[in-house]
């Protein structure tokens, strides 16, 4: 009878493991916001020589929305507007607005490491990617999940990503990107992880683009914000040439 | 000459201290070397850029003044000064408003725009800010990405004044409009632009030139595509141009100079292959081809990051048309360098 007991109590431990798919979900449910507000420092290292870029970024989920202002001194006033898949960059010395084709969204943003795709974009991995565990493991003293994501729809910029997720705070903390053909693209670290409105989000990102030597771009976040009030216009065109 | 210099710094040295203006800009050094049928030249411009800015929430000044300083015996002064832009733009609840001098621009900004008030392209720096001119513009946005904008640039008297207006939108993808553009005294153009993508961008501009009375007509377009290879990487652009009033015969149009001119032939096709290397080092072309003439301009340039917001451009520009055709040596030279240093500020 005792025994009985027993393995009752162990049961939810030993017989419900969380799956890979439930994993996914608590990783969107901290990475996907309805709306965004942050400032970013971004710096750009090759070869030790670094540059820096300062920009304040807008996001809203409903219509895929991303609106980012430069203000460090060299791009001051450049502003970017992307809706989906189309993006508009605004010149404040030209005074003009230019429509940038979507193959270029592929590029490295400002010519970082980072693409445009991937610094614009808050695509949930549970609706883009099949997902499957591959093991348990240990990141610098932080037990992690391994797995495996491999893309279910097309647009999606890697088709496969492995990421090393924190089981306590599940956040994807290191992750490896890969394209069709196997090769590994880009390797990026998340850490600096704070709480936001009861979400776990990282505020210090590195990404290594492997086809790069001694190339590093890191992102720090500051003055972060999740799901408040964000008018509408401040994603459109007119807001470029304010 | 100097005086003006000296006083319109002082100006602004003034209004800076009274008021909460920020100041930025750049300054740039372009030395060149030309070879000529009678040997070598050399001339230097440099260029200061003073932008005042100040932003609020409802309304915004903007001011870029540039003053120049030449050397060379090809240069026909030593200084000039060039107010680009000074404009105030109001946003309010029905619209947004600029007045000033200021960039009046329709249809898709690249090389050949054929809704552009100045035409006029600097090769040493094919993206060379256009300079604006006195006008008022309205602007009413329909929705995020549509509305429509109408403008008037007042010059001696009402039937010499400029005045147009846009209706803009986005459509799957596609960037579109219709203009209406009356540049002075019986000077009219309609026409429709588009700019978008199909796994390729694809770029058409059509303007449809008359005058007042409907007898001196013709047409202008372009169109262009662009795709891009690694991730971005390298970046190739290919655009043909067309002016129904360009000349058909060498003997036409004026070989290419110095001064800035625009094109004046009838068919061109424009060539653009970007490398970018990484964040740090970029190598261009830019290729103008003459299909009247078969005459080209070519121009590979290096551009290398030095500092933060400090770059070098080194340029090169030959030419392979013979005498009297467009690009050719005796108006361009054999071939030139170009070595410029910018600093943003």
């Amino acid at each position: 009878m005792n025994r009985w007991i027993f393995s009752l109590l162990l049961l939810p431990a030993i017989a419900f493991p969380l799956t890979a798919d439930e994993i996914i979900k608590k990783v969107d449910k901290n990475q996907v916001f309805e709306t965004q507000k942050a400032s970013a420092t971004m710096i750009i290292d090759r070869d030790g020589k670094k540059l820096t870029k300062k920009m304040i970024m807008y996001g809203m989920k409903e219509g895929d929305k991303f609106f980012v202002e430069f203000t460090n001194p060299e791009d001051k006033g450049v502003k970017y507007l992307k809706i989906n898949k189309e993006l508009w960059i605004y010149f404040p010395d030209a005074d003009d607005i230019m429509k940038i084709s979507g193959h270029m969204l592929r590029q490295g943003m400002m010519g970082s490491d980072i693409s445009y795709e991937d610094m614009l974009s808050d695509d949930d991995y549970h609706s883009k990617y099949s997902s499957r565990l591959i093991g348990e493991t240990n990141v610098s003293g932080i037990a992690c999940y391994d797995i495996e994501l491999t893309a279910k729809v097309t647009d999606v910029t890697y088709y496969k990503e492995r990421l090393l997720i924190d089981k306590e705070k599940m956040v994807a903390i290191e992750l490896d990107l890969y394209a069709k053909s196997g090769r590994l693209l880009k390797k990026m670290t998340q850490t600096d992880i704070q709480i936001f409105n009861g979400r776990y989000y990282p505020t210090r990102l590195t990404i290594r683009d492997m086809k790069r030597e001694n190339s590093l771009t890191t992102v720090v976040l500051s003055d972060v914000e999740f799901d408040i009030p964000l008018s509408e216009s401040i994603f459109t065109r007119k807001n470029l040439k304010k | 000459m100097r005086f003006i210099l000296s006083l319109s710094i002082l100006i602004f040295s003034i209004s800076l201290s009274f008021a909460t203006i920020e100041l930025s800009g750049g300054i740039r050094n372009d030395g060149i070397v030309l070879k000529t049928t009678n040997g070598y030249s050399f001339y230097d411009v440099l260029e200061n850029k003073l932008v005042f800015s100040r932003k609020t929430e409802e309304w915004r000044f903007y001011a870029d003044l540039r003053i120049y300083a030449y050397y060379g015996e090809m240069m026909p002064v030593d200084y000039s000064l060039n107010l680009l832009r000074a404009f105030i733009r109001y946003d309010s609840k029905i619209g947004v408003w600029t007045v000033g001098k200021t960039y009046v621009n329709f249809g898709n900004p690249g090389i050949f725009n054929p809704f552009e008030f100045f035409k006029n392209l600097n090769l040493n720096d094919l993206s060379y800010d256009k300079e604006g001119i006195l006008a008022f513009i309205y602007e009413y946005n329909l929705s995020d990405l549509s509305g429509f904008k109408l403008y008037t640039g007042p010059e001696g008297g009402i039937t010499n004044s400029a005045i147009g207006g846009s209706l803009y939108g986005n459509w799957q993808n596609f960037d579109g409009g219709i203009v209406y553009n009356r540049k002075g005294f019986s000077t009219n153009l309609v026409g429709v632009y588009i700019k978008g993508d199909i796994e390729i961008g694809i770029n058409i501009s059509y303007a449809y030139h008359f005058d007042d009375y409907f007898e001196n007509r013709f047409s202008e377009g372009c169109a262009g595509i662009d795709y891009s290879f690694f991730e971005g990487k390298l970046f190739t652009a290919l655009t043909y141009y067309y002016d129904e009033k360009g000349a058909e015969k060498t003997n036409d149009y004026k070989a290419y100079g110095f001064e800035d001119v625009y094109f004046t032939a009838k068919h061109y096709l424009y060539g653009n292959i970007l490398y970018t290397y990484d964040e740090f080092l970029s190598f261009q072309l830019n290729a103008f081809y003459n299909l009247i003439d078969f005459s080209s301009v070519i121009m590979p340039s290096v551009k290398y990051t030095l500092s933060d917001g400090l770059d070098l451009t080194l340029l090169f520009s030959f030419v392979t048309g013979k005498d009297g055709e467009e690009f050719s040596r005796d108006a361009l030279g054999e071939f030139g360098v170009l070595l410029r240093l910018e600093a943003k500020l």
